[in-house]
């Protein structure tokens, strides 16, 4: 094998690690970065996401549609997402508390709906036909190196497609209309917002069901797509991961994007670099410490939401 | 917490046997699950014997657990797995008159446990065959989810296995260092397929499927582990080696009742079926099915003795 087509391999795997790792990763980040510019922390992130990974599946697996599954999944977010939104903004209790209550609850009734429906604590696997389709995958020979490269870098799932979609169309709305220059506003000076007629108790309401459909559908993509099946292992810290992302790209949809991207970017370089010499200790610490390095570099100080986190009391 | 099987008041049952399963639960597939098949299997089969079981939320409840069926005088208490291992070794050092079973590890020096290992090597060395056989490209996968001693068995094992039958098949190894991440899984799995393997052993417990999934995608093929898993991709998963847990606890019971509890290490394989290969499989042809019960038979008469750790095989080395 020459050394040229060794690297064009080594290119395609480490391309499809990044584009892998990353639809999970900023579905969820995007939906958190709703949430929080209008000025409600969502932690609860992780909790949302292991329910969409059910219901999803679940969805997918009776009616054997994997689009009908998605919306089952992103809509059961929604209504997960709807308990965090009644509790932090109408109740104005502690956000964080609310968030780790989530946490709790969505594994909790992924099991509860995985009993009655399974019998067990998984989902039955889905076949491929319920399966996220994965574009591209039949027009790359894939008994070739170069086929198999090509099919890597280029035959991706549908939600992958649909995610460099949204990303711009998120970026448009929050920084490009109105009702984004309001959502900011809201997570920025609620009162003020309120003296000028904005309704800020809606606007946190609509965000924070945003940031619920979108975690359930980065759930779902781990179980629709990277597996087959939800596991009770299914979600496992990506939430944390997508929150920090946020965080570094500064509520921004681009910055997440960027974000995500160089960590599963970080994880294909892991695995090419897997030979044996250095400790896999060491390498599996290596995507997180990659992405803390260059994002450290080029963040450059984060920004801050002032009013995020706190509850708004009206007409106070 | 959570009591299962309190069947009636009366306590008219001999000999009372519960399982404490690690936080995945009863019901979760594979390991447990199997186990409280095994016992509930037991329970059917004795009238005077009653089985239960406990689940733990969190690592911390275990011992807890493990007090409450002490204190509802339970007979023997079985610890499912090696993160139950502290709480049996408390639990046994406590209570010398209580019986125990750790499953998967050891605990030494104490006369009221008994461990039960799994020789996973041979059922490995098994696959192995299988997949050296199958293989068109002379190029076969192997993923482990850390380099402990018990995974390193899995891996020995399989390498030995592919060697035996023809030296040059190449062997890609990967360590990911997680038994969760099904999509690290599943890029190594991606990667190895690009670098030419067509059939990928995978012993990472939940980030298997990932692997399963990528050969799927590439039209390549996926060995199982623990139990048959063919039921994740029934078109892609060649076989699996699988530990026979029920038949294990099922043994370990009977000998219990009838007043033979040994305690030590009792060591499950292939000659006394606590390990095995899936053969029902409809990918594997005739003729190679045929070949896997010649190195099976081989095994059990210890004409072939397989190794489980990397040190006793200069021929080749186990990634890190």
């Amino acid at each position: 094998m020459s050394i040229f087509l060794q690297i064009f391999a080594y290119i395609g795997i480490i391309i499809y690690s990044t584009m892998l790792y990353t639809p999970t990763l900023a579905y969820a980040g995007i939906g958190c970065c709703f949430s929080e510019v209008s000025g409600v922390t969502n932690i609860g992130i992780e909790g949302i996401m292991t329910f969409g990974a059910f219901t999803g599946c679940a969805g997918a697996y009776f009616t054997k549609n994997p689009y009908i599954g998605l919306l089952i999944a992103g809509f059961t977010g929604v209504l997960l997402s709807l308990f965090h939104a009644y509790t932090s903004i109408t109740l104005n209790a502690d956000q964080t508390i609310s968030g780790t209550a989530l946490n709790l609850m969505g594994p909790g009734l992924a099991s509860l709906f995985a009993c009655i429906l399974f019998g067990k604590s998984e989902s039955e696997p889905l076949t491929v036909e319920m399966k996220v389709p994965r574009l591209f995958s039949n027009v790359f020979d894939s008994n070739t190196i170069v086929g198999n490269a090509l099919k890597n870098i280029f035959s991706h799932y549908v939600t992958t497609y649909i995610l460099l979609i949204l990303i711009f169309v998120s970026w448009f709305i929050l920084f490009r209309t109105k009702i984004g220059l309001r959502i900011r506003a809201c997570g920025e000076n609620p009162k003020a917002c309120e003296t000028l007629g904005i309704n800020v108790i809606r606007i946190r309401y609509i965000c924070v069901l945003i940031s619920g459909f979108f975690a359930g559908i980065a759930g779902a993509c781990l179980t629709m797509s990277i597996t087959n099946q939800y596991r009770l292992t299914s979600v496992v810290g990506q939430g944390f991961i997508a929150m920090a992302a946020v965080i570094f790209g500064k509520h921004k949809p681009k910055g997440i994007l960027f974000a995500c991207l160089l960590f599963g970017f970080s994880q294909g370089v892991r695995v090419m670099i897997t030979n044996g010499l250095i400790s896999v200790n060491i390498l599996s610490m290596l995507p997180y410490v990659i992405t803390l390095i260059v994002l450290m570099f080029f963040s450059g100080g984060l920004d801050v939401i002032k009013s995020l986190g706190k509850p708004y009391y009206r007409g106070k | 917490m959570l009591f299962a099987c309190e069947n009636g008041i009366s306590e008219k049952y001999d000999y009372k046997i519960a399982l404490i399963p690690d936080t995945a639960g009863v019901n979760d597939q594979s390991f447990s699950q199997i186990t409280w098949e095994g016992l509930q299997k037991f329970g059917k089969d004795h009238e005077n014997v009653k089985v239960s079981y406990i689940e733990s939320k969190v690592d911390s409840d275990f011992l807890v657990n493990a007090q409450i069926l002490i204190d509802s005088d339970y007979d023997l208490i079985i610890g499912c797995g090696y993160p139950l291992k502290d709480c049996i070794f408390e639990a046994a050092s406590e209570n010398p008159n209580k019986k125990f079973v750790l499953i998967d590890d050891v605990i030494d020096n104490l006369d009221n446990v008994i461990n039960a290992t799994f020789n996973m090597e041979e059922a490995s060395y098994l696959v192995g065959v299988a997949a050296a056989y199958q293989s068109k490209n002379k190029n076969v996968g192997l993923i482990l989810a850390n380099n402990s001693k018990l995974l390193s068995s899995f891996g020995v094992g399989f390498i030995e296995g592919v060697k035996s039958v023809n030296k040059n098949i190449i062997v890609q190894q990967n360590n990911i260092n997680s038994f969760s991440d099904a999509t690290l899984a599943k890029v190594v799995a991606t990667s190895m397929i690009t670098s030419g393997a067509d059939i990928i052993y995978t012993a990472a417990g939940s980030a298997g499927p990932g692997a399963v999934s990528a050969c799927g995608e590439n039209g390549k093929l996926a060995i199982g582990v623990d139990i048959d898993q063919s039921f994740i991709d029934p078109k892609h998963v060649l076989t699996s080696a699988v530990k026979r847990l029920d038949l294990a606890i099922y043994d370990i019971c009977e000998d219990f009742i009838n007043g033979k509890f040994v305690s030590g290490e009792r060591k499950f394989n292939l000659e006394n079926g606590g390990v095995g290969i899936v053969k029902n499989s409809k990918l594997l042809s005739k003729e190679i099915l045929d070949k896997i019960e010649k190195v099976e038979k081989d095994i059990k008469d210890k004409k072939i003795i397989v190794h489980s750790e990397a040190k006793d095989c200069p021929d080749f080395e186990l990634a890190n």
